[in-house]
């Protein structure tokens, strides 16, 4: 079980994210959500170790996650939000490296390899420099860099990012089915309809705090929405979107 | 929590110097063009030569000088001669890894991507060090291996046959020996010396001065190359009292103390040679205690500042705004004005196009300090012809520089940009691509050097001078811009349109021309009272720049055509 509790993280004395708790239990997906600049990006650094809390705990089974770091670690897949990967590298060669830092002995690692890559149809770009790759396909590859060693907890930061239909279509398969298999999904997006979709609970988070917890159908009978994207609209956004549609439109007769 | 296997850390290091080797091969200089990284391996190649040629060319004077007999032959008269030439490779070992060195700037250190990459990895920051590390030491072997073996071969074959079989041994081993050490200290030099800056500084700042810091390393490897041959012979002069100059600054020279420790091993006893090992190696020692202590450093200040430095939102700054300016001062066409500034933004922004110009700017700078220092005290009646070269050499340098970067492409996957927006806008794109030249390349070096020739020869003469300079830079971008076509830095890289194995002869003689001819002649003029002939040099370079303009709009490209303009709404949005 991966829990927060009372997770807050200052930079210089601003604080992005103040006093978050949640647990996910091993099967779940928690849907995370907040509009930009509310702490999504902040929460995942912390959750994923690159960041240690402020304040607060993250605890896994109930260790400190802290306390030993790598161990943690080595039992998350994640990712990023941003495609940050070694350009120069071949897809082959990132899934080797990302295989290789997580221990994986070399021929279970080039199964695998050949498995994901056949599997997310990217066999014929193999050798092919990701600096060549569109978005998508380099949301495949590091999709398939965090799944490889068979992650406990899968921190998924925007995935569908660049996917097609058919790619999201599939992602949202396996997150069910990473679910049914009993590990942990924590899940960062703007996307309400996936979120909507997979998540068995949902967060949402407006300046660093946790405005909304609960499942989507709770959710959308508490704020009577009809859709999660309402209750968003309603709980996180604090701008006037049709005002501020009419201003765009009138900046371009400026 | 349940327990994990953790990887071996041995494995991890092993993964990660493959993949940090890697970028040293396929970095921002030579990433996403097989032609760039060509001339990267070419370049690795052509360090080998110099090794090659010149024991093979002194070879049989060694040989001649070894039977020889009296005070200038035999055997102990040839180990002190040869010094001149083992110090001159020496040197060249260093410029030429010094700069391989600077051409791999950003894979030197760990960067922002490092940590955002492998910090959700199960990996230790030692780890990632240590991996780091051994891809240096690898990197530099592989240098090392491209030039000294061959080299040594040849210096131990040429000294051999003159002394003995032994002999050609042990100078092939003393060979290895050091160049290696003087390799490496060239190397930990450029890891050192960026080392210390990020580590002080910090990344942010670090970012923003790379121009300035690339440009002093070129200068400073420009300088060591151009001093070479009056060190080698003032080696000669001051260690053996052979020659005619024996200056002490040679013995703060660290092609000299490299030579100590192959002295040393070719048996000369000489007291000094305690002195020059000693400098040698404890330069050698406290350059990489510099890169030992500053590297972890500079890893964490990269750490703490992708994980959580907050960026404050960038402000304009004053010298910001005046270069904002500069498109509209230059000219009314809104489509020259969006060349001017994205070819501006792109050239003082993306890694690759600096460290061009800061080569370019830096290699002038090698130049011109020796030139200047040659010329300091009271002036003369009239500027000698190696300071009225100064500011053509700056000009030459910037120009090139420019053009070179014009020719490089900054993320080409967004030139669509221009693509979608393009029309028949050729002359446009031209006409901001040789204001900038002339801006940055021709009034900026006059405007920089025309006080000091007004100040020390009057303002007739160094208008006369400035007049000179403009005209011939208003020649040198026109030739440079022939075959010229499209919006810089938004094309593939095309070294071949150079043709530079063709026309090599006429580049240089060029270059010859400009920079030793023309000044050379306007000294002459102006010291026989004929100041006026340095108008009808002008008026010269102005007809011949008109005509080379003429000509290369005549022959102006084939525009290419693109399958792909981008996405219809962005085409209609930007028409």
């Amino acid at each position: 079980m991966l829990e927060a509790r009372s997770v807050t993280r200052y930079y210089g004395g601003i604080p992005a994210v103040l006093d978050v708790n949640f647990t996910v239990k091993p099967g779940e997906v928690l849907g995370y959500l907040g509009p930009n600049g509310s702490g999504k990006s902040t929460t995942v650094k912390m959750l994923t170790g690159m960041l240690a809390p402020t304040r607060g705990y993250i605890f896994f089974d109930g260790v400190d996650i802290q306390e030993n770091l790598l161990e943690y670690k080595a039992l998350v897949g994640y990712v990023p939000e941003e495609a940050h990967v070694y350009t120069y590298l071949s897809a082959e060669e990132y899934l080797r490296l990302a295989g290789r830092l997580r221990g994986l002995e070399a021929g279970s690692l080039d199964r695998r390899i050949d498995r994901f890559l056949t599997l997310l149809r990217l066999d014929a770009e193999r050798h092919s420099a990701l600096s060549t790759f569109s978005k998508g396909m380099r949301q495949k590859v590091l999709l398939a860099a965090a799944l490889l060693h068979d992650p406990k907890i899968v921190v998924l930061d925007e995935p569908a990012s660049g996917l097609d239909v058919g790619a999201m279509l599939a992602l949202r398969a396996l997150i069910n089915g990473l679910s049914r298999g009993g590990r942990i999904v924590f899940y960062s997006s703007h996307e309400m309809d996936t979120v909507e979709k997979i998540a068995t609970r949902v967060i949402i988070l407006r300046s660093g705090r946790v405005v909304a917890d609960d499942s989507v159908e709770r959710l959308r009978d508490l704020t009577q929405q009809v859709s999660l994207e309402n209750v968003f609209a309603k709980l996180a956004v604090e701008d006037d979107v049709d005002g501020l549609a009419e201003n765009l439109l009138d900046a371009m007769q400026l | 929590m349940t327990r994990a296997p953790l990887p071996q850390e041995s494995s991890q290091i092993a993964a990660l110097t493959r993949s940090f080797l890697a970028r040293f091969f396929d970095n921002e200089m030579t990433g996403g063009s097989s032609d760039l990284q060509h001339a990267f391996f070419w370049l690795l190649a052509a360090l080998a030569t110099p090794g090659l040629v010149m024991p093979t060319v002194a070879g049989n004077g060694w040989n001649i000088m070894a039977l020889a007999p009296g005070p200038e032959g035999g055997l102990d008269f040839l180990r002190m001669q040869a010094s001149a030439n083992l110090t001159f490779s020496i040197g060249v070992t260093m410029v030429g890894i010094g700069l391989m060195a600077a051409v791999s700037w950003q894979s030197l250190l760990l960067e922002r991507r490092d940590v955002q990459v492998l910090g959700t990895f199960p990996v230790r920051y030692r780890t990632v060090l240590i991996a780091k590390l051994c891809s240096l030491v690898l990197f530099f072997l592989i240098l090392v291996a491209a030039t000294a073996p061959l080299s040594a071969v040849c210096y131990g074959l040429f000294l051999g046959t003159a002394f003995s079989v032994p002999f050609g041994f042990r100078v092939a081993g003393l060979h290895v020996l050091v160049s290696t050490l003087a390799a490496l200290a060239s190397y930990l030099a450029v890891i050192g010396f960026q080392g210390l800056v990020l580590s002080v500084a910090g990344p942010r700042l670090f970012t923003r001065v790379a121009p300035l810091l690339q440009l002093l390393v070129v200068a400073m490897l420009g300088l060591l190359f151009l001093s070479l041959p009056a060190a080698s012979t003032a080696t000669l002069g001051r260690l053996y009292a052979i020659g005619p100059t024996s200056p002490d600054w040679v013995l703060w020279m660290p092609t000299t103390w490299f030579y100590g420790i192959y002295a040393k091993g070719m048996g000369v006893t000489l007291p000094i040679m305690d002195v020059l090992i000693g400098r040698a190696m404890t330069t050698t020692v406290a350059l990489l205690a510099i890169v030992l202590v500053t590297y972890p450093l500079s890893y964490r200040r990269l750490i703490v500042d992708a994980l959580i430095g907050v960026a404050a939102p960038a402000r304009r700054s004053l010298p910001g705004r005046g270069v904002a300016a500069i498109p509209a001062l230059l000219s009314a066409s809104p489509v020259a004005q969006a060349t001017l500034q994205f070819t501006m933004t792109t050239i003082g922004r993306v890694g690759v196009h600096r460290l061009v110009m800061s080569m370019a700017v830096g290699a002038a700078m090698a130049i011109i300090v020796p030139l200047a220092a040659a010329n300091l005290g009271p002036a003369g009646v009239s500027p000698a012809a190696s300071v009225l070269a100064i500011p053509i050499v700056l000009m030459t340098a910037v120009l090139i520089g420019l053009r070179i970067t014009y020719a490089m492409p900054a993320e080409l996957g967004a030139a669509w940009l221009f693509r979608a927006a393009a029309g028949q806008e050729w002359a446009e794109h031209r006409i901001a691509a040789r204001r900038l030249m002339l801006v940055a390349g021709v009034l900026l070096p006059i405007a920089i050097t025309v006080p000091v020739f007004g100040s020390d020869w009057g303002v007739g003469t160094a208008l006369l001078h400035s007049l000179v300079c403009a005209a011939l830079g208003a020649l040198i971008t026109e030739g440079l811009l022939i075959d010229f076509d499209g919006v810089p830095c938004s094309a593939p890289f095309e070294p071949g349109r150079a043709q530079l194995e063709s026309r090599w002869p006429w580049y240089l003689a060029g270059m010859n021309i400009a920079m030793l001819g023309i000044p050379i002649n306007e000294a002459e003029l102006l010291i026989t009272g004929r100041p006026l002939g340095l108008l009808v040099i002008a008026g010269v370079f102005a007809v011949n720049t008109a005509i080379v303009r003429r000509w290369s709009e005549y022959r102006r490209p084939e525009p290419v055509t693109q399958e792909s303009p981008g996405p219809a709404s962005f085409r209609v949005l930007l028409r």
